[in-house]
């Protein structure tokens, strides 16, 4: 060709076996990613001076107002401590305060059953973690329906299908049709046996909680779950300024066993907190830390993950929004803080207020994904299925996220360098005119160089339209079936297989069918 | 991989073929070349390593990629081993008087310098056995006539990515009409702005919304002109 087109440069010279070759290649699983370790500045978006002025201000307000402790032995070790008790509400001294926060690891390993998955979580390191807790599931056929099992299933496989999910969570949907009594063994088994990533506890009663840790006990061996992190657990604070018996009962099990909560206040800015986004800030901070600094009293040293889940509300129905820019604003706010602490951290990345994987769910997802990363979260929950406001769990929304996520991974780790000088000789190579479709340093990096998403559509219009028009949300159920056909389970050892289910059958013995 | 024991002449001619099925896809120039030597000295016919094993190569290499397995720079590479090939071949080809796959000038028009593209469509039609004239960028209709008298292709191509460009396609075609010599070639047309209905507007025979289907248009014409010929 007598164009100014380029050669093709002679590439590394080798066999690759043609079309199976490249085909056994391409459809090799990816691996799990490891640990996000974020290569990206964390970006503050006040001065030190106001994020002072806050931690100030929250520390005033345990001070001042105190917080309620709304179980016994909780009281009895503020009591112990020396804080100012009267009845369930606990002032606690900032001196007292900050030397228990001060005992929090900020970083730790989080074990999972495959050593292979086993995840670091505080400072640099990131984890992204699927949703927990919808009843409803907007499923692959697009009905919006109570969950399952056979959904938390697939949910768990995609889960652990995901390479840049850090963990399988526990109950990404609530499986309906099981008895409320015997529904957390179900979950927590089926996180156990469809994944071999860490995954969450049960939190809902002290005897839930046992359960878990038992199962836990199962797979890692008692020993081991006495000391090591194997799970998480979110307890909520019921804003404003209350921790309830059951979060307290749940914190005991889990802290004296070394596993990490997080100490979230679960806060609909506006209604259970003041109507200003910093204001909503001091309270939710004053909130985690004494959520915190109680864990520290029932086990000094053990891991723990300051948290908040902050949305505002809209103030003409009284309903949650999700990804707003408040929300992303106070995120900052709570890293900025997080970092002052040297807590890890954690928010929520994609949890967004729309009913479908619409126009409104990617801008939401992305304000607010955007804004976990740059305010360098640890914990990245609810990243993967949420939508209306966590009420349902989508399927094509849980594979867009899983797809958006492996950009966001790419995004938080950084520019390399690494091959720079190869791309500057490119264009030393190529000159002006001409392409670098050929060139050497292309054949070597073309397939890493950009994020190469496979349900967002880059075709032509005419491309698009022959193979049948669909949009995003179509596109997503397809992708999530496609995986679930592919999907082969890890994995487990037979004795501990067996273990699991001898557990739930003597548990499901004893536990009622019905909440009375 | 244990490529490295793979000596082609020691392969039977199924083997070898499979094997430059395997080697264009790879995209390795030396080993096509060897290939189609070897496949000379056996006695098969130009024609015949043409088809059987250099142009089906191509079209699994052409399904792939539409296909999304395959990626442009490694199509890039398989057409460059098939350029190898066709380069020895086409002296024997025409020599034999073999059916040839066609001839192709392409070029961007008047006042577009945008030639990826382009481009792109002239190396796969080079990987698909076609001798490819590229007439460059900011072609006036002057340009196109010289290289349609100089060459005689079969295919007429012209791409634009600009809409205040695009127009001049027609001034092309226009051109050929009133020289009476329209009706001797294939047109097709193609870039980002374009469509199906203002290809037919503009008189081209055809729309190509990117690089594989110009081939597979290019390749389906050729066959109907060889139909009406037999």
């Amino acid at each position: 060709m007598n164009a100014p087109a380029v050669e093709v440069t002679e590439t590394a010279h080798r066999r690759g076996g043609g079309r199976l070759g490249r085909k056994a290649l391409r459809s090799v699983p990816i691996a799990s990613f490891p640990t996000l370790v974020r290569q990206i500045p964390a970006y503050q978006m006040v001065p030190d001076e106001a994020v002072e002025l806050i931690h100030q201000e929250s520390l005033a307000i345990l001070e001042e107002v105190g917080c309620e402790f709304r179980d016994d032995g909780a009281i009895a070790l503020w009591k112990a401590a020396g804080a100012d008790v009267r009845e369930t509400r606990v002032r606690i001294d900032r001196a007292l305060l900050m030397e228990l926060v001060s005992k929090v690891p900020s970083e730790f390993t989080l074990n999972a059953r495959n050593p292979e998955r086993t995840v670091r979580v505080g400072g640099k390191n990131s984890i992204f973690v699927p949703m927990y807790g919808a009843p409803y599931v907007r499923d692959l056929d697009n009905n919006r329906r109570y969950g399952s099992l056979a959904d938390l299933n697939n949910f768990h496989k995609l889960a652990y299908m995901a390479p840049a999910l850090h963990s399988s969570s526990s109950v990404i949907c609530e499986p309906m049709e099981i008895a409320v009594p015997k529904r957390h063994l179900h979950i927590i088994h089926s996180a156990l046996k469809h994944s071999d990533k860490p995954f969450m506890g049960i939190v809902t009663s002290k005897e839930r909680a046992e359960d878990t840790m038992a199962m836990a006990g199962i797979v890692f061996g008692d020993e081991f779950v006495r000391d090591n992190p194997v799970l998480v657990a979110i307890t909520n604070c019921n804003s404003p300024l209350v921790w309830d018996a059951t979060m307290i009962d749940a914190m005991r099990v889990y802290a004296s066993h070394n596993q990490p909560l997080i100490l979230a206040p679960f806060a609909l800015c506006g209604a259970s907190t003041s109507a200003s986004a910093v204001g909503a800030v001091a309270q939710v901070n004053a909130e985690a830390l004494a959520g915190v600094a109680l864990t520290q009293l029932i086990r000094p040293g053990s891991p723990q993950i300051y948290g908040q889940f902050m949305v505002t509300v809209d103030m003409k129905t009284g309903a949650p929004m999700g990804g707003t820019p408040e929300a992303a604003q106070m995120m900052y706010l709570m890293g900025a803080l997080a970092r002052r602490y040297k807590l890890p951290w954690r928010t929520s990345g994609f949890h967004v207020g729309s009913k479908l994987n619409d126009a409104q769910a990617g801008y939401e997802a992305n304000m607010l994904m955007h804004a976990a990363i740059l305010a360098g979260a640890n914990y990245i929950w609810h990243s993967a299925g949420w939508l209306e406001a966590g009420l349902t769990c989508g399927y094509s929304k849980f594979a867009t996220d899983c797809e958006q996520l492996v950009g966001w991974y790419k995004y938080a780790g950084g520019l390399p360098f690494d091959d720079f000088k190869e791309a500057m000789a490119a264009i030393r190579e190529v000159g002006p005119q001409g392409h670098f479709l050929g060139t050497q340093h292309t054949l070597e990096h073309f397939e890493s160089a950009f994020f190469m998403p496979s349900i967002m559509d880059f075709n032509s219009y005419e491309q698009w339209k022959a193979e049948g028009a669909k949009d995003h949300d179509t596109r997503g159920r397809e992708k999530a079936r496609n995986m679930l056909a592919d999907y082969e389970e890890p994995k487990l050892d037979e004795g501990i297989a067996d273990g699991l289910k001898d557990l739930i059958a003597r548990r499901e013995e004893k536990l009622p069918d019905s909440v009375s | 991989m244990a490529d490295d024991e793979i000596i082609l002449s020691e392969l039977s001619d199924d083997e070898l073929v499979q094997q430059m099925h395997d080697d264009l896809y790879d995209g390795l120039k030396e080993e096509i070349e060897e290939g189609t030597q070897i496949l000379l000295e056996r006695g098969w016919a130009p024609y015949k390593v043409l088809t059987e094993a250099l142009v089906e190569g191509m079209r699994i290499v052409g399904e792939d990629f539409r296909d999304g397995i395959l990626f442009v720079p490694e199509v890039l590479l398989s057409a460059n081993a098939m350029k190898a090939g066709m380069f020895i071949l086409r002296p024997l080809l025409a020599a034999t008087g073999a059916p040839k796959q066609g001839k192709m000038v392409i070029g961007t028009v008047k006042g577009d310098i945008h030639d990826i593209g382009k481009n792109l469509v002239g190396m796969m039609m080079e990987g698909a056995g076609f001798d490819v004239i590229d007439l460059g960028i900011n072609n006036a209709v002057e340009k196109y006539l010289d290289a349609i008298e100089q060459h005689q292709p079969d295919i007429i191509g012209m791409s634009a990515l600009l809409t205040t460009t695009m127009p001049y396609m027609k001034v092309v075609i226009d051109t050929m009409k009133e020289k009476g010599i329209r009706d001797d070639y294939v047109v097709l047309v193609g870039g980002a702005p374009l469509n199906e209905e203002f290809g037919k507007a503009v008189g081209a025979d055809a729309y190509c919304r990117d690089a594989a289907v110009a081939v597979e248009t290019a390749k389906d014409f050729m066959k109907r002109k060889h139909n009406v010929r037999a």
